[in-house]
């Protein structure tokens, strides 16, 4: 079958093909190499042959020695539970937003949504000063509540917009049909729209997940207390030591990475389909 | 809804009053005028951060998308091992740019880094990647195009995808060339989806932050300091609410203005 396809293709074309995306993963992949090799030496080994990329003995105690040097543990709990319930969060209230906006008729509907769209524009650093204020007056400061809450509002619009254009290509026929059998608005939301809207679902959660996993900035500005720092915060105060492993650090952000990493191969088979489907292409 | 209006829409009035405004988080604000705007236009500091955005938006932008686009024309077709290519392509997205910058401390270091050892290994001097000033903001937008363009990809692969195949087969039996096919039958189709993505990565250039913050600190001096970083350095370590909001709002009309211009633009490039 594939062979066929192929057919049209000529051979040294093929060749030309992969030998560019071979070269060009190399460069991808290329600079995690070094960093993976370094993650398993010890310190003096690192210091010694900086450059051998296989380590003489391979150290797999560091990664169990990032746990103790540093409340590791702690700053993947605080990231899995900020990223989660942020994920949540966007995840509800842009569907039903987008629900709303997609099948129901209110006035003022279409400037409400523009309005929305306009707020997709400002880049969230921009208001970073007044939020910083209003938790302040919130008194949420150092919490991980003035994490999720501010993103809430910002990922929306975005997951708003993403959502409302895949629940426009659902047929609505669909709705009629459990009109008939007496479902009411929030049945066929939860009943017909969110089932066959998997894809998109998937696509924005992994957004919102790789947004808040990898979130810096928020942290370095709302958090002050030690024990509440995301793994972002946490790999680059570990930086700041007078003293840095290069070794421990190396494997703090290895591990930093593949939790993110294995949530993606697992939307992956939702993921270009979600793309495809909710016209965010354009 | 109200989310959206206490953490979007109010924060955007707010900041626009403050940038008037002079205050320190602790004593009273005080109503300074166009004073914030007008010490903005002789900051020298602030120049840079203007200089240096503009450099990482222009040096990277286009790498980010031409690259994005070469592959995924590449990964749209039938290849041995598709599904890894993408994944690999795909696997510094999913690094945070803090573990990316951290990494690339590592690796450009100018003793022990790898690529100083690599390039001694072809005879070439050891080159002082995030150390020196003529250096640093190109290995800055080294590490964000690696870390990105297998975004703009997985985006341009998805258009792609929509792309009939019939239309292609038509085209082929008229005699067209692959090139002839490709300027006038594939760019057309995705275009919009290259104005998302142009747009898109406009807007995340200009607000460039841990990048340059973790790799380089914005040093060399001043040479890769940021709009964003210079924001958080004036409102979190000068505690000059007033001033960083007048910075903030430098940002934000100059990434306004970039958006509706692209808009303006689209209309003779985007086919829909």
């Amino acid at each position: 079958m594939a062979l066929k396809k192929l057919e049209g293709e000529t051979m040294g074309w093929q060749i030309l093909v992969h030998v560019i995306l071979i070269v060009g993963a190399i460069l991808m992949f290329g600079p995690f190499l070094p960093v993976i090799s370094a993650s398993l030496k010890s310190y003096s080994e690192l210091m010694l042959r900086p450059f051998a990329i296989i380590p003489k003995k391979f150290l797999w105690g560091n990664y169990l020695k990032v746990f103790q040097e540093v409340p590791f543990l702690l700053y993947i709990w605080n990231t899995v539970k900020v990223s989660f319930l942020c994920t949540v969060g966007v995840l509800a209230s842009s569907s039903m937003a987008a629900y709303a906006f997609a099948r129901l008729r209110f006035p003022g509907r279409n400037l409400l949504f523009l309005i929305y769209l306009a707020t997709m524009m400002v880049p969230g650093q921009v208001t970073l000063v007044p939020v910083f204020i209003l938790m302040r007056n919130f008194g949420l400061i150092d919490t991980h509540a003035s994490l999720i809450l501010p993103m809430w509002g910002l990922t929306a619009a975005y997951g708003t917009f993403l959502l409302r254009q895949f629940f426009l290509t659902i047929p609505r026929d669909l709705e009629e049909a459990a009109i008939l059998d007496g479902c009411g608005y929030f049945g066929r939301f939860t009943r017909i729209i969110l089932p066959l809207s998997k894809p998109a679902l998937a696509t924005l959660g992994i957004f919102t997940l790789l947004s808040m996993w990898n979130n810096y900035l928020y942290p370095l500005v709302f958090l002050n207390s030690p024990e509440k720092r995301t793994l972002t915060l946490g790999l680059a105060m570990f930086r700041g030591d007078v003293d840095v492993q290069w070794n421990l650090l190396m494997a703090g952000t290895i591990l930093s990475i593949c939790p993110m990493v294995i949530a993606f191969l697992a939307a992956q088979r939702y993921f270009v389909e979600g793309i495809t489907l909710t016209g965010l292409k354009g | 809804m109200a989310v959206i209006s206490v953490f979007v829409a109010y924060p955007i009035v707010s900041s626009f009053i403050l940038s008037f405004q002079d205050w320190n988080l602790v004593g009273t604000k005080e109503w300074t005028g166009f004073t914030n705007y007008q010490r903005l236009s002789k900051d020298s500091i602030f120049k840079d951060a203007l200089r240096n955005t503009a450099y990482f938006s222009f040096g990277s932008i286009p790498g980010k998308i031409l690259l994005a686009l070469f592959l995924a024309l590449l990964l749209n077709k039938r290849v041995f091992g598709l599904k890894a290519f993408r994944t690999i392509y795909f696997l510094p997205v999913v690094c945070s740019s803090v573990a990316a910058a951290l990494m690339w401390q590592w690796l450009y270091d100018t003793n022990f880094g790898f690529l100083n050892f690599l390039l001694r290994k072809i005879g070439l001097g050891p080159v002082p990647w995030i150390t020196s000033d003529k250096w640093a903001m190109p290995s800055v937008i080294a590490v964000s195009v690696w870390k990105d363009v297998g975004y703009n990809m997985v985006i341009f692969l998805a258009s792609l995808q929509d792309v009939p195949a019939e239309i292609y087969e038509a085209a082929k039996i008229d005699g067209a060339g692959r090139w002839t096919m490709f300027r006038y039958i594939t760019l057309p189709l995705i275009s919009p989806a290259t104005l998302f993505v142009t747009i898109m990565s406009v807007i995340s250039s200009f607000r460039v932050f841990d990048v340059t913050t973790v790799l380089t600190g914005g040093g060399p001096g001043t040479a890769t300091i940021s709009l964003v970083q210079y924001i958080y350095k004036c409102a979190f370590q000068f505690f000059r609410m007033g001033y960083a909001s007048a910075v903030a709002y430098v940002l934000f009309l100059i990434v306004l203005g970039f958006t509706i211009l692209q808009m303006r633009f689209a209309r003779r490039w985007v086919h829909y």
